[in-house]
């Protein structure tokens, strides 16, 4: 295999938790690395940021710990769930795995609920995969990725034998949207404005304006005045 | 009489302290938030030295405050956790619902939330700036329904205090012919942000819906007074405001009272209790000092005692002494009783699918809402079609805010994968919009709060014990609350994305909206308050209390203003007093 996941480092997360992100990275093409499971994570590690942390220069206090094996299935299924268009980014190019073994390795209730769940259904997606044509979810092809991700996709088709993975599928898509979109890239591409000290709030535009109008008009309401 | 002539004798001999502090100060103010920072700033601009005690850290939000980092750029993304339950840049040091060293417990049918913080400042560093005055019927809603009761000032005697307080802080709002909404004199209001489409969207409905839609009244500067700077509409306000636009204490009234050289601040002073003579008067203030974990006694003619309804009744309870053996100021028993919130509804959240890839512009805005619902069911009330007896506001947020995680709820509402997945997120960011109801609860002898006989927090001192029943008028109020959400959202064609709870469980945990009043009521009546109009107890007229825990009532309307208004009043009133020689 010569697929790998690059971890997504810029300067104000490489102090943080670089030392064992780059760790993460030395398995990758190795023999070892290949029969790696998904379920071959380190421990989590490290303590919570406590009730005083530095605000202005945040750190993450534990470390990753998710094998790259996980990673590299992560950042597959995040780059299959939100595929880019023309000039946008793919969620493996934003660190969307950095993010999720962040999120999955911290020493908090939220997180480690979060962490069986998603490791779970990690395991659930190469068995799928697997049953299709003998190859794990990273080998196979997009179209037997697609097969396997229709299967608790969409809520209206999931059939009972399928409702508990689907149901972890929910919580797996919310955590990579939620990634990707408050990434610099994503934040981005919603278009946020904001963030950036103006002298006077100039409220809506005037195709704000004459666009509410409209769907108040279809409502058969008013704007009225304030 | 000089304060270092107090004679060591009116101490109890059994409590001879580790260190006795003879310091040069008139008054010794516990807490730094709204009331606490309130009092001793009127005081030093009087004249006066003030010893401020405050149990948290020093706090400097020019430094400390996170004003434009991204949620990116923070653990989780800036998620809660049990560190910090409001999300990682929320101002809250040490605290939040529980606070390691200091515990606290529940005896009553419903757990009751207490949400602290420990730092230079408190709770105004991260409060929503709300600012909503009182109106003539909040202060008198005995009189008007026979139920609760009244306060020993009116709104009348009040409104010049709201005025001078609102001058001081710098609130946004506008005057509007509301009832029981009285407007401000000219000139005092800053000028309201533009509201936004989602905002203008929602006021639509609602005043098709007779329910009235007012531009909010919150303590944020929209044009520059004194050193302070005006908004830039840029950051969130409950990270903190390193300019000083959106109010807090540690950029106002410590500050400037600090400048006049009359002010010492003790941060890291862990109030135990008062030191009482045996009439029942505070001579001296206990605390341990958390830098050493030493015991100090600080001797003092007058106490101020400002530490939030919550602490300060515990305080009290605690100053247990052979001739006060119900604790300080409690010859009426009333201390820790009336413990009130404003009933809060669930958060609804819908996705309204007619706001989907509406035109873009800047709608982060004023870092909270510019617009929203107060009550106006008066008349419905006064023909009887209501089955609760007061009322409750109503807030809302959305629109294209800081992108967070869960995208505002968006992330919920989408279904399948693929492109389709990408396009309908960015379609829908935006659609969002939250409702919370607040209302007012009647003080009940279900509610309240003691020390718990058991548990003991670091030092020693009992716990309180929370004790909560939430009425049958209470739950009606819920009821209603949730019908005008359901009205509102099915008329705009919008889809609930949170799962919406019934009855008792649509309300939040007691508590949790963090409008926590009443235990040390005033009153004209010493057999049935804690404290008479100005603060001032009426077993101990060298104490006076200035914060919430002497509201008679707790209104609809978010509580600080007024508890900033009373400190000014009071505090001014304490002043005069002191120059008196009655002090």
């Amino acid at each position: 295999m010569t697929a790998f996941y690059l971890p997504m480092i810029d300067r104000r997360t490489s102090f943080r938790w670089v030392a064992t992100a780059m760790a993460a990275t030395l398995g990758y093409g190795s023999a070892s690395f290949a029969s790696q499971e998904p379920g071959d994570a380190r421990p989590v590690s490290g303590t919570g940021y406590g009730t005083d942390p530095n605000l202005v220069e945040p750190k993450v206090t534990w470390s990753l710990t998710m094998s790259d094996r996980q990673r590299l299935l992560l950042a597959t299924l995040a780059d299959t769930l939100l595929p880019p268009e023309p000039g946008q980014a793919k969620p493996s190019a934003v660190g969307i795995a950095d993010f999720i073994d962040e999120w999955v390795s911290a020493p908090y209730p939220e997180q480690a609920r979060d962490r069986a769940l998603v490791f779970s259904f990690l395991e659930w997606l190469d068995k799928q995969a697997l049953v299709l044509d003998g190859k794990t979810f990273i080998e196979t092809s997009l179209i037997n990725r697609k097969k396997v991700l229709d299967m608790v996709a969409y809520a209206d088709r999931v059939l009972p034998s399928d409702s508990d993975a689907a149901s972890k599928f929910h919580r797996v898509r919310w955590l990579v949207v939620s990634g990707y979109f408050t990434s610099p890239q994503g934040v981005e591409e919603l278009r946020f404005i904001g963030n950036e000290a103006i002298t006077e709030y100039p409220g809506p535009t005037d195709e704000a304006f004459s666009h509410l109008d409209n769907i108040l008009s279809g409502l058969g309401l008013t704007r009225g005045s304030v | 009489m000089s304060l270092c002539d107090i004679e060591s004798e009116q101490i109890s001999s059994n409590d001879i302290p580790l260190g006795l502090l003879m310091a040069n100060h008139d008054v010794v103010v516990i807490g730094s938030g709204a009331g606490g920072a309130m009092s001793a700033h009127i005081l030093c601009a009087a004249g006066l030295n003030v010893l401020m005690l405050e149990a948290g850290r020093e706090y400097d939000p020019v430094a400390e405050t996170p004003m434009f980092q991204t949620p990116a750029d923070a653990p989780l993304r800036g998620a809660p956790t049990p560190d910090k339950d409001k999300g990682f840049y929320w101002a809250v040091v040490d605290g939040g619902y529980t606070v390691t060293d200091i515990p606290y417990t529940q005896g009553g049918e419903v757990d009751f939330k207490w949400f602290r913080t420990r730092m230079l400042g408190g709770r105004t560093n991260h409060w929503g700036r709300w600012t909503p005055r009182f109106g003539p019927y909040d202060f008198k809603g005995k009189s008007r329904d026979g139920l609760g009761e009244d306060w020993p000032v009116s709104y009348e005697d009040m409104a010049r205090w709201y005025d001078d307080t609102e001058t001081l802080v710098g609130v946004y709002g506008a005057n509007t012919e509301l009832e029981n909404h009285p407007p401000s004199a000219p000139g005092v209001l800053h000028a309201p942000p533009a509201p936004r489409v989602y905002e203008l969207f929602v006021k639509a409905a609602c005043e098709e819906l007779g329910l009235p839609i007012i531009p909010a009244r919150r303590a944020v500067l929209t044009r520059p007074i004194d050193e302070r700077n005006a908004c830039f509409y840029a950051t969130d306000c409950m990270r903190g405001c390193s300019i000083g636009a959106a109010f807090q204490t540690t950029t106002s009234l410590i500050p400037w009272a600090r400048r006049t050289g009359r002010l010492t601040v003790q941060t890291r002073a862990q109030v135990t209790n008062l030191k009482l003579d045996k009439s029942g008067r505070p001579v001296g203030v206990r605390y341990i000092d958390l830098s050493n974990g030493q015991e100090q006694i600080v001797i003092s003619r007058v106490v101020v005692l400002a530490a939030s309804a919550c602490e300060t009744a515990r305080i009290l309870l605690n100053s247990r002494d052979e001739g006060s053996p119900n604790g300080a100021a409690n010859s009426s028993g009333q201390v820790g009783k009336n413990l009130l919130d404003n009933p809060q509804s669930q958060a609804v959240t819908a996705y309204f699918p007619k706001l989907d890839g509406r035109p873009n512009y800047n709608e982060f805005g004023a870092g909270n809402a510019h617009l929203y619902a107060p009550w106006g069911g008066h008349d419905a009330q006064a023909r009887g079609e209501l089955d609760f007896p007061r009322g409750y506001q109503f807030m809302f947020w959305g629109g294209r805010q800081t992108p967070e995680m869960g995208l505002a709820g968006v992330a919920d509402t989408v279904d399948g994968y693929g492109a389709p997945l990408r396009a309908a997120i960015k379609q829908r960011y935006g659609s969002m919009i939250k409702f919370v109801g607040q209302g007012e609860m009647l003080p009940s002898s279900q509610c309240y709060a003691d020390l718990d006989p058991e548990r003991r927090d670091r030092w020693g001192m009992p716990a309180l014990r929370f004790h909560w029943k939430w009425a049958n008028s209470d739950i009606a109020m819920a009821n209603h609350m949730r019908k005008t959400m359901d009205k509102i959202i099915d008329r705009l064609g919008g889809s609930r994305v949170s799962e919406l709870r019934e009855g008792e469980a649509f309300l939040t945990e007691p508590g949790t909206c963090i409008h926590e009043v009443g235990t040390a009521r005033m009153g004209p009546d010493p057999r049935q308050s804690v404290v008479n109009e100005y603060g001032q107890a009426w077993d101990a007229p060298n104490l006076f209390l200035m914060d919430g825990s002497v509201f008679p009532s707790s209104p609809c309307k978010n509580p600080t203003l007024t508890i900033m208004a009373l400190a000014m009043r009071n505090s001014r009133y304490l002043a005069s007093e002191i120059k008196a020689g009655r002090l």
